[in-house]
C-alpha cells in the first residue's frame, strides 16, 4: 500500500501545468494579448480625447482587476488558513495572479495623472486648501495629494511582500517537503489576512470612498472587500473550467470528490449573501438616518435614471445568482457554475461601475471608455496571469492537508490534455 | 502510528494523561459512547459539583423573581434608567444574552453546513445554551414595556381601534427576530433530540421515565425511513437557522444604527455585532464545557481540540470586533462631524472613560493570546481569557448604549447614569436561570448528542482502516483537522 502511494505521489508531482492545459494557456494569452492591445490602444485614445471621462472609466475598471489580484491574495491566504478542498483547486490560479502585483502597480500609476479629474473638481478634496469647506479642511490632514501617494506606495509595497512571500514559501515548499514551511504558511496568512483586511479596508477609503469626501461609512471597506472576494471567485471558476474543465484530470477529480466543486460554488453563494448583507446594511442604516451628509452619496445612485442600474443590482446581483446557486446541480459541475460565474463577474463590473461613476455623471450614461477600460485591463491581466501559470505544477503535493485527502488515483492521467 | 518528530516540526504542548486533540478519546465504540452520555442522565449519583452549582443557580433564580416582582410591583422606575439615558441594563443585558445565543445556532447549523465534524460533541449542549440564553434575554424587553400585560400588542393583532404596532421600528423587528430566533432553536434542538429520546426510552429502567422519554421520541424507531426524513429535516432547519445568525442580531443592531446618536449610526454595526455575538457565544461555550466535562468525566468526548477551535474561533471574531473598534475611530474621525468626534472623545476620557479602556483591553487585547497554541491548549488560560471576553462583550454593550446616550448632542441634556440594587439584582437573577435550566438540561437530556456520536465513531472506525497505509507512511503526521476533510 505504501508504494502505492508513493507512486500517486510521483504521479501527482509530474502533473505540470503547462503538461495539463499548455495549449489552452497559450490560446488565452493569444487573446488577451489582441484585447489587451486593442483596448489599450483606445483607452489612449480616450484619454487623448476626453481625459475626464477616461479616468472615470479607468478608474472603476481599475478596482475591479486590482480587486481581482488582492482578492486572489486574500483567497490564497484564506485557503492557507483553513484548508479544504476548494484551496487546491484554487491554490494555482490564486498564486500565480498574486504574481500580477506589479501590473496591478502599473495600473495605478495612471491615476496619479488622474488626480485632478478624479479627487479634485468642485466637490473634490485634491484643491488648494484655500478653496476647501471646514468640513474638508479637517480631512486635509488625511486627504492630501502627498499622504495619498505615499499610502498607495505603502500599500503596495505590503500586498508585494505578502505575495512575495507566499509564493515563495509555496514554491519551496514544493521543492522539499518540509511541514516548517507548512506551518509558517499556515500562521503567516492568519496574521496577513489582519494586516490585508486593514490596508485594502483603507485603500478602498482612499481611492473609491473618498470620491465624494464628504461622504463616509464605516462599512466601505467591508463592501469592497466582499466584493473582490467574489470577484475572484468568479473570475477563478471561469478561467478553471475554460481551460482544464474538460481535461481527464479535472473530470475524475470532480467524481472522485464533488465537494470540492461544491465547495466553490458554496463559497459563491456565500459571497453572494455578504455582498447583499453588507450592502443593504448601509443602504438601510442611512436610509432610516436620513440626514443630508450622508444620503447624498445614495441620492447620487438614485436620480438620473441610475436608480434603475440600483434596482438592477438587487435582482441581478443578488436575487437571480442566489436563487441558481441554491441548486445543487448547479455547483457540483465547474462547468455549470462557470456559467453562472460568467453572469455574476459582469454584475461585478456594473457594481464597482455603480460605485464610482454616478458621483461624475449625474445621468446614468454608458460611455465608451466603460467597455474599452475593463477590456483593456484585463487583456493585460488575463496575459500575464496565463504566462505565470506556465511551467507551474498543478497539485501542491506536500500539503499536509492534501495528502490526507487527495481524491484521485493519479495514474495516467498526467498525460492526457 | 506515532512518527519521530522532525527539526522544524510544530511542537504540540504536552497534554496530560486523559486528554486529547482527536475529535474522540481512543476506544471508543457505538456502545461505549452511549452508554456513556447516557449513564449521565440514567444512571449517575447526584454529583457534589452538580449539587453546588445548583444551589447557587437556585439562589440566584430566587433573586430574578425578586426583581420581576418589584418591576411588576412599583414599575420600571426601580431601575436606574431614565432621560438622558432611557436605555441601560435592560437593553445591555438583552444584547449581551442574546449574543450568547448565537455561538449554538452557529455550532449546529452552520458548521454542520460547512461539514465541520467536531462540531458533533458540542452542538447539543451549545443549542441548549442558546435556548436559555435567549429566554433570559426575553425577560428584560417583556419588563421594560411597563405595561406588562399589553406585551401583545407588539403583534400585528387587528384590533377594533385599529391599533398596529410601528413596522418601520426595529423594535418590533426585534419582536419577530426574537421570536422566530427561540422558534427556530426550539425546534432544531428538539428534532435532533428524536432519537437520543427514543434511546434513553429504552434504557430507562423506571416506568415512569420510559413512558416520559416514550412520549417525547414520538415513537421512534431507528427505521431506515425515519432516519431518510429526519436527516432532510434537520439539513432543512439547519439552512433556515443559517440567516438567523446573522439577521437576529443585525435586527439588534439596527435598534441602534437606525437613530441618529452618535455612537449608534454607524453602518459596521451589523456585522460588527454579529462577530461580536459569537465572540461572546464561544467564550460562553468554553465556560460550560469544561465543567460539564471535568464534572460528568467527559474529557475523551468533549476533547482538547473542541476547546481549541473554540478558542481559534474567539481569537478570529476578536479580531473582527477590533477592527469595528478601528473603523467607529476612523469614521468618526474623518467624518468631520463635531458630535461624531465628540462621542470618539467621550467614549475614551469622558466620565465613563474606564468603561471604554476596559473593553479594549478585554476584547481587542487579551484574546490576542491566543495566537499561542500552548494558551489555547491550557484549560487555566481558555477559562481566563472567557471570563474577560463575557465581562467585555458586556462592557461593548455599556459603552455603546450607556456612554452614547448620556452625552449626544445638548450639553443642556446631558445626565450621567448609575445602575440600582434592582438593575444588579436583575441581571444576576438571569445567570440564576440560566444556570438552573442548563443544569436541569444536562441531568435530563444527554448533553451530547448520542446518535451523532455514534455516526463519529463510525466514520473514525472506517477511516482508520481505509488509511492504514497512509498512516503507517511516512506521512503520518497530520495536521489535525485535515481527517475530517476526507471523511465527508
Amino acid at each position: 500500500m505504501a508504494d502505492t502511494l508513493n507512486t500517486q505521489q510521483d504521479g501527482t508531482q509530474n502533473i505540470n501545468l503547462s503538461d495539463l492545459v499548455g495549449p489552452q494557456l497559450d490560446r488565452l494569452q493569444k487573446v488577451a494579448l489582441v484585447a489587451g492591445v486593442a483596448g489599450v490602444a483606445a483607452m489612449a485614445l480616450g484619454a487623448v480625447l476626453d481625459p475626464a471621462d477616461f479616468f472615470i472609466s479607468y478608474l472603476f475598471a481599475f478596482m475591479f482587476w486590482l480587486g481581482v489580484t488582492t482578492g486572489s491574495l486574500g483567497w490564497l491566504m484564506i485557503g492557507h488558513v483553513t484548508g479544504g478542498g476548494w484551496a487546491f483547486i484554487l491554490r494555482r490560479p490564486l498564486e500565480a495572479a498574486t504574481r500580477n502585483l506589479p501590473i496591478a502597480f502599473a495600473m495605478f500609476v495612471p491615476i496619479l495623472f488622474g488626480m485632478g479629474a478624479l479627487y479634485g473638481g468642485h466637490h473634490g478634496w485634491n484643491r488648494p486648501y484655500e478653496e476647501l469647506d471646514t468640513i474638508l479642511r479637517h480631512k486635509n490632514a488625511y486627504l492630501n495629494v502627498p499622504f495619498f501617494i505615499a499610502r498607495a506606495v505603502f500599500y503596495f509595497l505590503v500586498w508585494g511582500a505578502l505575495a512575495f512571500f507566499m509564493n515563495k514559501w509555496s514554491r519551496i515548499h514544493d521543492e522539499r517537503d518540509d511541514p516548517a514551511v507548512a506551518v509558517r504558511l499556515n500562521n503567516w496568512s492568519a496574521g496577513g489576512l489582519l494586516i490585508f483586511v486593514l490596508t485594502m479596508t483603507f485603500a478602498a477609503f482612499d481611492w473609491m470612498m473618498s470620491l465624494e469626501p464628504h461622504w463616509f461609512s464605516s462599512l466601505f471597506g467591508v463592501i469592497i472587500i466582499v466584493g473582490q472576494g467574489l470577484s475572484t471567485l468568479a473570475l477563478m471558476t471561469i478561467l478553471i473550467a475554460r481551460l482544464a474543465g474538460h481535461t481527464p484530470f479535472l473530470q475524475s477529480l470532480q467524481e472522485a470528490n464533488p465537494r470540492y466543486f461544491r465547495d466553490l460554488g458554496n463559497l459563491t453563494l456565500a459571497f453572494t449573501l455578504l455582498w447583499a448583507y453588507t450592502n443593504f446594511s448601509q443602504y438601510m442604516i442611512y436610509w432610516s438616518g436620513n440626514i443630508a451628509e450622508e444620503v447624498e452619496w445614495f441620492v447620487h445612485r438614485a436620480r438620473g435614471g441610475w436608480g434603475l442600474v440600483s434596482m438592477f443590482l438587487i435582482v441581478a446581483h443578488f436575487a437571480l445568482p442566489f436563487l441558481f446557486l441554491l441548486s445543487s446541480t448547479m455547483k457540483v459541475k465547474i462547468n455549470n457554475l462557470a456559467r453562472l460565474a460568467v453572469f455574476i463577474l459582469f454584475m461585478r463590473f456594473v457594481d464597482l461601475w455603480w460605485y464610482v461613476v454616478p458621483t461624475f455623471r449625474h445621468e446614468l450614461t454608458l460611455h465608451w471608455l466603460d467597455i474599452a477600460c475593463p477590456i483593456g485591463l484585463g487583456g493585460i491581466w488575463l496575459w500575464a496571469w496565463a504566462h505565470q501559470l506556465k511551467g507551474k505544477l498543478a497539485v501542491p503535493v506536500h500539503d499536509p492537508r492534501l495528502r490526507d485527502s487527495w481524491p484521485l488515483k493519479l495514474e495516467g492521467v498526467a498525460h492526457h490534455g | 502510528m506515532k512518527t519521530s518528530p522532525r527539526a522544524g516540526e510544530p511542537r504540540t504542548p504536552t497534554l496530560p494523561q486523559d486528554e486529547t486533540f482527536d475529535l474522540i478519546g481512543p476506544g471508543h465504540s457505538l456502545g461505549s459512547v452511549t452508554d456513556k452520555i447516557g449513564d449521565v442522565v440514567l444512571k449517575d449519583r447526584l454529583r457534589p459539583g452538580w449539587l453546588i452549582f445548583l444551589a447557587f443557580s437556585l439562589a440566584g433564580l430566587a433573586t430574578l423573581g425578586m426583581a420581576v416582582l418589584m418591576v411588576i410591583l412599583r414599575g420600571p422606575g426601580v431601575w436606574g434608567n431614565n432621560i438622558p439615558v432611557a436605555w441601560a441594563f435592560d437593553i445591555i443585558n438583552f444584547v449581551w444574552w442574546i449574543g450568547i445565543g448565537h455561538a449554538g445556532t452557529l455550532i449546529s447549523a452552520i458548521l454542520l453546513l460547512v461539514h465541520q465534524n467536531w462540531r458533533t460533541s458540542i452542538n447539543r449542549f451549545a443549542e441548549a445554551m442558546t435556548i436559555f440564553a435567549v429566554m433570559c434575554a426575553g425577560i428584560y424587553p417583556a419588563m421594560h414595556i411597563g405595561r406588562h400585560q399589553y406585551f401583545y400588542w407588539l403583534m400585528p393583532l387587528p384590533n377594533t381601534m385599529g391599533l398596529w404596532p410601528q413596522f418601520r421600528s426595529p423594535l418590533d423587528w426585534d419582536f419577530f427576530a426574537v421570536s422566530t430566533y427561540f422558534t427556530v432553536s426550539a425546534l432544531f434542538w428538539y428534532v435532533g433530540l428524536v432519537p437520543d429520546l427514543a434511546t434513553l426510552r429504552d434504557r430507562a429502567t423506571s416506568r415512569t421515565l420510559k413512558v416520559l422519554y416514550g412520549i417525547f421520541a414520538m415513537g421512534w424507531r431507528g427505521s431506515a425511513q425515519h432516519w431518510h426524513r429526519y436527516m432532510a429535516l434537520y439539513v432543512i432547519l439547519a439552512g433556515i437557522s443559517t440567516p438567523l445568525v446573522l439577521s437576529v442580531h443585525s435586527t439588534i443592531s439596527f435598534d441602534f444604527a437606525v437613530g441618529v446618536v452618535p455612537g449608534w449610526h454607524t453602518t459596521i454595526f451589523p456585522p460588527y455585532f454579529v462577530a461580536g455575538a459569537v465572540f461572546a457565544g464561544f467564550a460562553m461555550v468554553i465556560l460550560l464545557a469544561v465543567p460539564l466535562r471535568a464534572v460528568f468525566g467527559l474529557k475523551d468526548l468533549i476533547t482538547m481540540k473542541h476547546l481549541e477551535n473554540s478558542g481559534k474561533i474567539m481569537l478570529a471574531t476578536g479580531l473582527i470586533v477590533t477592527y469595528g473598534y478601528a473603523m467607529e475611530v476612523f469614521t468618526a474621525w474623518y467624518s468631520g462631524n463635531i458630535y461624531e468626534q465628540f462621542m470618539a472623545l467621550n467614549r475614551a476620557f469622558g466620565p465613563y472613560g474606564w468603561s471604554y479602556w476596559a473593553l479594549i483591553f478585554c476584547n481587542a487585547l487579551a484574546p490576542q493570546l491566543l495566537w499561542f497554541k500552548s494558551v489555547r491548549t491550557s484549560i487555566p488560560w481558555l477559562l481566563i481569557i472567557s471570563v474577560i471576553v463575557s465581562i467585555g462583550m458586556w462592557l461593548e454593550r455599556f459603552v455603546i448604549i450607556v456612554v452614547s446616550l448620556h452625552r449626544d448632542y445638548l450639553p443642556s441634556s446631558w445626565g450621567l447614569y448609575a445602575p440600582t440594587v434592582w438593575d444588579w439584582a436583575f441581571y444576576a437573577g438571569t445567570f440564576g436561570l440560566f444556570l438552573t435550566l442548563f443544569l436541569l438540561f444536562v441531568r435530563a437530556l444527554p448533553s451530547i448528542a448520542m446518535a451523532e456520536m455514534r455516526e463519529l465513531v463510525h466514520h473514525e472506525e472506517h477511516q482508520k482502516h481505509g488509511d492504514h497505509s497512509a498512516h503507517s507512511s511516512q506521512t503520518s503526521k497530520v495536521e489535525p483537522g485535515a481527517s475530517e476533510l476526507a471523511s465527508v
